[in-house]
């Protein structure tokens, strides 16, 4: 049995999406299409990953605290992810098994409003979700009710910037059709019919995860030089970013040699150098046409 | 070109509004209750959105005008700014809206009338003074005109006002509703430059050098009195040669007679927006140069400013003698 990574494991720039799902009938389509394991056992939410470690999905259980809870749980597996909550829910006369991605996610009870910037192009239509604590029954409104989302929506919010978290909402009730005569086997086949929509909401955010964590890979020559002499902890950032800057200045060049050949006693003194160094370059935009 | 629509509640019925909803009847319209709940919230990511900005309709409440920065004028004693749109449809690297704001989503006020009514009230608390109003302060003047409207309703409101001159900043090509009129005297058609290269490698989905200097050239034509910014000044490999041949080609489209004002300004930040835009963008060679911490203003040194400042008014004012070159100071942003 795998364990909880302690680390970030991922090759740097590697998009990583993490999904919470209320019940287990949800997320069995999802684990296995994904073809996901059990990890981390004995922690509080059953977690499962993928081999490469790239898509992790907890099972929260229902209601919004116990989504945003699994969301805190599911941060420790690594930084800058995408995160998708996906589940049944109810509107007044949607088809059964239709699914819809929340434009705008609103908690009835505690009356904060969230609006996903929709960065990508939507792979099914949008709606409003409404988080209510009790599942609803007359629909009062033409917006989608779930239990989770404005629970979910929130706590991953706090994990991520607003572009990367997600709602997706399979609708499997309506006026017509009571939740309280739902099956397992009827929610799984709702999820599970609905394979193609998650699976490109999951690549479309493992995209928006690989260029926020592509902005900090750290830069060549970085290890080398800190491995050689020590720096505070604010000369690392001073470092880092000098480094940075040395990437796009001197593309294809090692910093590290070019450092280290001086033989500079302190962090300082490096620094100085380098910065005095990459000052000297100006920038290269092509000749004047 | 917009999938996206967010609309304050109760403004479906503005009539503005209404118009651009019918533009685009296949977006996916959201309510809100004001636009700030969409706009403002902290954990945005400018970049992200810049892939595909949603337009964002709102009213504009509270001040409309707003004193110009100090050092940020065109000869005027009295300059304002007003923003009847946030963001910008292009992506200049050097933009300091992307560090400023933290969503990219297009807010389009759509209570023009408001800011009609606040620039009276300015000119009314300045009586017999001439006064500046900049329109493109927070947004290109004439990008996104073929929605907004906003010179269409803003040209002919000044033209009846001789003593305020509005400035359209913009490097938008889009001027034939301009050359359909008459040109307005008190109306400056100001356009932003930096050398071709620069232009190509960092004004992401504006119109080329070229292709802006044939539209000041029309407007020029046309009678339209016009501007050159040359805002920011870069410093790059071949920046002389960069700025010289701007400079002719410049010289060569415009008759001197059109030209209201040049200015000129060098690349400069608040500290904490060049970090945020630093962070998003890592890589960007434009933002890799020499520059410094000084005060809360993240800039090339003063030398290297003073440098980049002194030779380029200096072209310029060779080609154009008899125009006033002015210069915005580092504190302008």
């Amino acid at each position: 049995m795998a364990l909880r990574p302690a680390v970030d494991v991922l090759p740097a720039g590697a998009g990583r999406v993490h999904l919470v799902v209320a019940l287990r009938a949800e997320a069995q389509p999802i684990i296995e299409h994904l073809r996901l394991s059990p990890v981390d056992r004995g922690a509080p939410f059953r977690v499962f990953l993928s081999v490469d470690e790239r898509v992790a999905l907890a099972i929260s259980g229902s209601g919004r605290v116990a989504a945003g809870s699994a969301v805190a749980h599911l941060a420790g597996y690594g930084d800058d992810a995408g995160w998708l909550n996906v589940g049944i829910a109810g509107h007044g006369h949607r088809p059964l098994g239709s699914v819809v991605l929340a434009h705008r996610i609103r908690n009835r009870n505690g009356g904060r409003t969230w609006y996903p910037p929709l960065v990508f192009e939507p792979p099914c239509p949008t709606a409003t979700v409404q988080t209510v604590d009790r599942a609803c029954t007359d629909f009062p409104t033409d917006d989608v009710y779930d239990m989770e989302a404005a629970g979910f929506y929130g706590a991953a919010a706090r994990y991520a910037s607003h572009e990367l978290v997600h709602c997706l909402k399979v609708i499997s009730d309506n006026r017509d059709h009571s939740a309280a005569r739902l099956t397992r086997k009827r929610v799984g086949e709702l999820v599970g019919n609905n394979m193609t929509v998650i699976h490109r909401l999951v690549e479309a955010l493992a995209a928006l995860s690989s260029e926020k964590r592509c902005r900090r890979v750290e830069p060549v020559g970085l290890e080398a030089i800190l491995g050689a002499t020590h720096f505070t902890v604010t000369q690392q950032r001073q470092l880092r970013r000098a480094l940075r800057r040395w990437s796009v200045l001197c593309p294809g060049t090692d910093p590290a040699p070019w450092t280290t050949a001086f033989r500079d006693t302190n962090a300082r003194a490096m620094l100085q150098r380098i910065e005095a160094h990459l000052d000297r370059q100006a920038p290269a935009f092509g000749n004047p046409r | 070109m917009i999938d996206t629509i967010y609309i304050e509640d109760g403004l479906d019925t503005d009539p503005r509004a209404a118009r651009l909803l019918r533009r685009f009847p296949d977006a996916t319209v959201v309510h809100c209750a004001h636009y700030a709940e969409v706009f403002n919230p902290a954990a945005q990511d400018f970049r992200l959105q810049k892939r595909r900005p949603a337009l964002i309709l709102a009213h504009k409440a509270g001040r409309h005008v707003l004193e110009a920065p100090a050092g940020f004028g065109i000869g005027g004693e009295r300059n304002f700014y007003f923003s009847h749109m946030l963001n910008c449809l292009y992506d200049c690297r050097y933009c300091f809206l992307q560090g400023m704001f933290r969503s990219a989503h297009y807010v389009l006020f759509v209570n023009f009338e408001d800011f009609q009514v606040a620039i009276d009230q300015t000119l009314a608390r300045h009586p017999g003074e001439d006064c500046y109003f900049f329109s493109g302060y927070d947004c290109d003047s004439l990008a996104l005109e073929s929605l907004t409207g906003f010179a269409a309703e803003f040209v002919p409101f000044f033209a009846v006002r001789p003593n305020a001159l509005l400035e359209l900043r913009t490097k938008s090509v889009a001027v034939r509703s301009l050359l359909q009129q008459e040109a307005v005297p008190n109306v400056v058609v100001a356009y932003s430059f930096t050398p071709a290269p620069v232009a190509a490698a960092v004004e992401h989905g504006a119109p080329d050098v070229t292709s802006r200097i044939e539209a000041l050239s029309k407007l020029a034509a046309a009678g339209w009195p016009l501007g050159i910014r040359l805002d920011p000044l870069l410093w790059y490999e071949g920046w002389r040669q960069g700025y010289d041949l701007l400079i002719q080609q410049l010289a060569a489209a415009i008759p001197a007679a059109a030209l209201h004002s040049v200015s000129v300004g060098p690349l400069r930040f608040p500290r904490h927006m060049f970090q945020r835009i630093e962070s998003m963008y890592p890589s960007e060679l434009s933002l890799a140069g020499p520059l410094q911490q000084r005060g809360g203003v993240t800039s090339y040194s003063e030398q290297r400013e003073a440098e980049l400042t002194t030779y380029v008014s200096k072209r310029m004012h060779d080609a154009f003698p008899e125009v006033g070159v002015f210069s915005c100071t580092p504190t302008a942003t």
